[in-house]
């Protein structure tokens, strides 16, 4: 199974990778350079691990809140894909940046299409955002499908 | 419950009342503070039952387009009064904690917590699909024959505070404080949890926050709260049948039905109609990033970020073998050609397992004037999650147990059936 071969070269990865205190913070935004954000005031307190898988870099930021959320970096630094887990959501109109006005107008309809409160999923060319669960406990995705290095799938963005 | 008396007091003791006048006042919703009122017996037997048991039901709802959706009235006094409102197509969510009422439909005048700073107390709610914003105030909550007196609650989309900081906006795409975009007249959160927030928001504060304090109607700062001015699962604030509560409702064919109609039942084996007996406990993570959550064995996957919530208005799960629907109004629902037989098992504590089978039809054959579907389930691609939502409430008994309280089967917080 792909997730198995996925999880398989994420041990193996981790692994060989050190995490370190990434002093280079920055906010993990989609579309936009891992580099080029300014520190975040919740960031200050994070706990913050990075590790390279080979193809991209992964960064593993533990809010105060408890909320984890991980930015996906390729290679040429741009983050391709951001994922949060935990009690609180995080601030997604700074994790998606500019695809945060898109993801809002395309959550316009979910009623409409009779979604609940707890699910919500906009797939477009340019943009993916799988989003679930409910009061303490959210969990979800976002990611640039034509901006996934080769080799990498949905499956490996948790 | 002692934590309950005490907020209480505290408030009260803002405005100077004397503390037997709120306690054991003779008149109006107070009386029945009994024996959470910390005033020692008010003489009302124990034994004495109360009743219990509210009517629910699957139904259209107030904007006639809900599906799989379960309602229930809730009658809310300004508080230690008898001035009272009953509001009907309030969501009953075991997937949320506490009491939000959408402030339009709200005919009494309700004034707005005080925190010890001065600022008014206004909460920042965020679903997944939107986010709703308004003040916190205090109301005697009735229902069956339940009391629980001076129950902080949400007052959603209230006009003294029309704009919701960016702060809040900034973690869910859209605000919903209107019926209309709410989809009911408010939400009943009986989930496994006392508070929306708990322990973490009385010493800090998530960003994006959840509590504000408001010196006006426009100027908002994030704060802590003291866990018993959170708002409050309405539940544990009940003189007794306090530990928790279960939704019985009957099977539905597979077609679906107009209307379903059961049970919202009081307590876990605090009386005769709530007895534990044999079911099955599904135990839900208390604390850290999984809270709330249990773990669903499916097609081979063990997923750890699963949950049991009537407030999933269907089966949401991951199966790239089953069609999605092609029509855009069930763009996240499945579409099999013909019924597709599963099963999934609920990890329980220990090693075993418990095996539920389900069906999926086509989202798109439902019948249009039908409200309750047991055989919908949707795409849940969110990593690690399977969403039993309320199609699995249908035919059972599903007991939520809350956490810091005791049944004969176990301490919450768990979910039972």
């Amino acid at each position: 199974m792909k997730s198995r071969s996925a999880k398989k070269y994420w041990m193996l990865s981790s692994a060989l990778s050190v995490a370190v205190l990434w002093s280079g913070v920055a906010s993990a935004t989609l579309g936009e350079p891992e580099t080029s954000v300014a520190a975040e005031s919740q960031l200050s307190r994070a706990s913050i691990k990075e590790s390279d898988r080979g193809t991209y870099r992964f960064h593993e930021i533990e809010l105060p809140s408890g909320t984890v959320v991980r930015e996906y970096a390729a290679l040429d630094g741009h983050v391709f894909a951001v994922t949060w887990h935990g009690p609180f959501m995080p601030n997604l109109k700074q994790m998606l940046g500019r695809y945060f006005d898109e993801y809002a107008a395309a959550a316009q309809g979910n009623r409409a299409n009779h979604g609940d409160r707890n699910h919500l999923q906009v797939r477009q060319s340019d943009l993916i955002v799988q989003a679930g669960g409910h009061m303490r406990a959210y969990r979800g995705r976002a990611y640039l499908p034509q901006a996934l290095p080769s080799g990498v799938s949905a499956g490996d963005l948790e | 419950m002692s934590g309950g008396s005490t907020r209480a007091w505290r408030l009260a003791g803002a405005a100077l009342f004397v503390l037997g006048a709120v306690g054991c006042g003779g008149g109006g919703g107070g009386g029945s503070l009994g024996s959470s009122s910390g005033m020692g017996s008010s003489g009302t037997g124990t034994t004495t039952p109360t009743n219990n048991v509210v009517s629910v039901a699957v139904s259209a709802g107030p904007e006639g387009d809900s599906i799989n959706t379960l309602f229930t009235s809730v009658a809310v006094c300004v508080p230690g009064t008898s001035t009272c409102q009953t509001i009907d197509n309030i969501q009953v969510d075991t997937g949320s904690f506490g009491l939000r009422l959408l402030s339009p439909v709200l005919t009494l005048n309700l004034p707005v917590t005080t925190l010890p700073s001065g600022g008014s107390l206004v909460e920042c709610t965020e679903f997944v699909d939107g986010y709703s914003w308004g003040p916190v105030a205090l109301v005697d909550v009735q229902i069956a024959g339940e009391t629980a007196s001076s129950v902080p609650v949400q007052l959603i989309g209230d006009s003294r505070y029309p704009s919701a900081p960016a702060d809040c906006s900034s973690g869910a795409p859209g605000s919903e404080d209107t019926v209309a975009s709410f989809g009911a007249n408010g939400i009943l959160g009986i989930g496994p949890f006392a508070q929306d927030c708990g322990d973490f928001c009385t010493q800090d504060i998530p960003e994006p926050a959840i509590y504000y304090s408001c010196s006006s109607a426009s100027v908002c700062q994030s704060t802590i709260v003291a866990a018993a001015s959170q708002v409050q699962n309405p539940v544990t604030l009940f003189a007794m049948d306090n530990n928790g509560a279960i939704i019985d409702l009957p099977s539905v064919g597979a077609d679906g039905a107009a209307n379903v109609s059961g049970s919202l039942i009081f307590g876990i084996d605090t009386q005769s109609n709530n007895q534990s007996g044999s079911q099955t406990v599904v135990p839900v993570a208390t604390s850290g990033a999984d809270a709330g959550l249990l773990t669903t064995l499916f097609n081979g996957q063990t997923l750890s970020a699963s949950f049991i919530d009537s407030g999933s208005n269907a089966m949401f799960f991951e199966d790239s073998s089953i069609a999605p629907c092609a029509s855009a109004n069930f763009s996240n629902f499945y579409c099999p050609s013909s019924p597709v037989m599963l099963s999934a098992a609920l990890q329980l504590a220990g090693s075993s397992t418990a095996t539920e089978s389900f069906t999926v039809s086509s989202a798109e054959t439902l019948n249009s004037t039908f409200y309750a579907f047991p055989e919908l389930a949707g795409s849940n691609p969110t990593p690690g999650s399977f969403d039993w939502g309320l199609p699995f409430f249908f035919g059972r008994r599903v007991a939520v147990a809350i956490q810091g309280y005791t049944t004969s089967a176990g301490a919450g917080p768990y979910i039972a059936f």
